[in-house]
């Protein structure tokens, strides 16, 4: 099963948060899911007052699947903005 | 190394200032993200995937230990403890929080350092022949120049808003080391018939989704008419160039749509009606000359060491590793007895152009033991020592072996040129760091490599072509086909004063058919040279069609 959640970058820090019921969270599992486009619309337009509020910046809808851990999204991007780079970094 | 002046530093020591109040202003919402996202590019500030990313300007690729400690610093305490050097002699920090910022770059004035000038539609940081000063095969060093065009282009009130971004690179060699043919603007020092150095001036390279070799508009520029000659390049380019279209913004285009005949002609014009013989003399030579003294090599002809190209020898003969290493790292200085000394930050596996904060220390420590605290960043996401002294190669080889610093590859298929790809960049369709890392592994050790001999593999995760796919011997650029990771294969590029862009072998290949494609290609390469032949000769005689039947032969 699919649905939509919505992402954005935390204004102040750069992370990648989502949105959730009550706020924003760096969790993917804590993210309000979507089921129809209808209500993606509407989880979109709910996001906007914490880009007026200077909280975050840029939030857009993203297409995921639902699993048993949670959303997880289809494209690799998202993927890769979830979980982190896919390389290792450099270890200090 | 250059010093900054007064102005220099209380430009940039305003800059700072300045981006504080407009960080604070965004922060508390007196500006939007529309109004702050320009400003914050002017400061080398892009948002990216996971997080912000700062791209911090070294100019013309040369560091002083001193700075190279205040980046390791900066690593350590705002980042993940590390940085990223880039395909235009910067330094990208991946992980910076927004509210550090103006902390970061408060510190990074203090060394005399700055992002400026490394985002946004201006003339951007100038980039240069990593050997210069020390090669032995200059005609002079070309960095004074560039410090002239640093001072010129920084906050040119005319050129702040350009239809593009503008990036200008020079050599002072034959060999060009800074892939001049692939900038905007070219700069190539020469001597004229009367034995005077000049430049050639190339005009209209460029890579991204439009590769094009630049057009030369004049054989030879002297020397003190650069910046004129310069202004009126910008003038017509700022004049005509497209701002419609960012996608037909860039001075290649204009040079392609009306012609480089017709592009000199405007050029020449503009020179002689708007620079007029006041400004042509500018700046004046004692002004070149007063720069330049701040280029004066550290070491002269007198310390010339007759002894340390033995001891060096008699080095090699007995450690076949570091021998190794010395055939691909070292180059010929220009003073005798002494070494460029490349650092390759290329390990089997890692992340190409990657260092540790421990390892810019390192390499800092070592520069000012070995290199008269001098260190150069290259266009390979390399570093470079250019002052060493050949008796001093082995004992600098240890150190560098001690921090992780000695892959013996620099100029080799393991020395794989590549730009973050879609694992931190926004604009990537597809990933790059894992396949190359992928085949550094599969290329094989030193040996193999250097029996495969001089080959460029460079990769970009998008048509952007930050990993310059288009100028590599073998170049690779991932796109997204359905949802799915897939590689176009380039043969035959090249960055040098032959420089080409490659041609497209054929159909991409799936993330897991690149590794067998590359070796298809380097075998099938193998297979066919001739004595004496590198892969770009062996490409140049034969063309594509071998490397197609061994790609696409099922």
């Amino acid at each position: 099963m699919s649905g939509w959640i919505v992402s954005a970058n935390d204004l102040a820090a750069g992370t990648v948060v989502y949105c959730t019921a009550g706020g924003w969270s760096g969790d993917i599992g804590d993210a309000a899911v979507a089921a129809d486009r209808d209500a993606a619309k509407k989880l979109l337009a709910a996001s906007q007052p914490a880009v007026r509020d200077n909280r975050v910046v840029g939030p857009y809808l993203v297409e995921v699947e639902l699993c048993r851990g949670g959303p997880s999204p289809l494209r690799l991007r998202e993927q890769l903005r979830h979980r982190g780079p896919s390389v290792a970094q450099a270890k200090g | 190394m250059y010093r900054y002046d007064e102005f220099d530093a209380r430009l940039v020591r305003e800059r700072v200032a300045q981006f504080r109040g407009q960080v604070a202003r965004r922060l508390s919402g007196e500006l939007s993200e529309e109004e702050f996202k320009p400003l914050r590019l002017m400061n080398g500030v892009y948002l990216q995937l996971h997080a912000y990313m700062l791209r911090v300007a070294v100019p013309y690729g040369t560091l002083s230990s001193r700075q190279l400690r205040k980046l390791a610093h900066i690593a350590a305490v705002y980042d993940k403890n590390y940085g990223h050097f880039t395909t235009r002699q910067n330094i990208q920090f991946n992980w910076p929080q927004l509210r550090d910022i103006p902390d970061i770059l408060g510190e990074l004035s203090e060394v005399e350092m700055h992002a400026i000038q490394t985002s946004g539609n201006c003339i951007r940081n100038v980039t240069a022949d990593p050997f210069a000063g020390a090669a032995a095969d200059e005609i002079e060093d070309p960095r004074p120049i560039c410090e002239l065009i640093r001072q010129w282009s920084t906050f040119h009130p005319e050129f702040t808003f350009l239809p593009r971004k503008f990036k200008i690179a020079v050599t002072g060699a034959p060999h060009d080391r800074a892939a001049i043919k692939v900038h905007d603007i070219g700069l190539r020092m020469h001597r004229n018939a009367a034995g005077a150095p000049g430049f050639e001036v190339v005009v209209g390279g460029g890579q991204g989704r439009t590769p094009m070799i630049g057009k030369t508009i004049r054989r030879w520029l002297a020397r003190d008419e650069i910046l004129a000659y310069l202004e009126a390049i910008m003038r017509v380019y700022n004049l005509h160039g497209r701002r419609d279209n960012k996608y037909k913004a860039r001075v290649k285009i204009l040079v392609h749509e009306i012609g480089a005949a017709q592009f000199a002609a405007q050029v020449e014009r503009e020179y002689e009606n708007s620079a007029g013989q006041a400004r042509k003399a500018l700046p004046d030579a004692a002004e070149i000359q007063r720069i330049a003294r701040y280029f004066a090599p550290p070491i002269g002809g007198a310390e010339a060491d007759g002894e340390g190209a033995k001891k060096l020898r008699a080095a090699r003969g007995t450690d076949g590793d570091f021998d190794l290493w010395c055939r691909a790292s070292l180059a010929a200085h220009k003073i005798p007895g002494h070494a460029i000394v490349t650092v390759s930050l290329k390990p089997a596996g890692g992340i190409p152009g990657d260092a540790t904060a421990e390892q810019m220390r390192s390499v800092a420590g070592l520069a000012e033991r070995f290199s008269h605290g001098e260190v150069r960043v290259s266009h390979e996401q390399n570093l470079v020592l250019p002052w060493v002294r050949a008796a001093e190669v082995h004992e600098l080889w240890r150190g560098l072996r001690d921090s992780g610093l000695a892959a013996a590859n620099a100029g080799l298929a393991g020395d794989i040129i590549c730009c973050p790809g879609l694992d931190y960049c926004t604009l990537a369709t597809a990933r790059s760091i894992p396949v190359a890392r992928q085949l550094s592994l599969q290329l094989g050790g030193a040996k193999r490599q250097r029996d495969i001999g001089g080959l460029s593999i460079n990769i970009s995760g998008c048509i952007n072509a930050c990993g310059h796919h288009h100028v590599g011997n073998i170049g690779i650029l991932g796109l997204e086909k359905k949802g799915r990771e897939f590689y176009q294969i380039t043969l035959g590029g090249s960055a040098d004063e032959n420089a080409a862009i490659g041609d497209i072998v054929g159909p991409g290949f799936a993330a897991e058919e690149v590794g067998d494609a590359v070796d298809l290609v380097v075998g099938t390469y193998l297979k066919i040279r001739r004595a004496g032949e590198t892969f770009i000769d062996t490409y140049r005689r034969v063309g594509t069609q071998p490397f197609k039947e061994a790609l696409y032969a099922a």
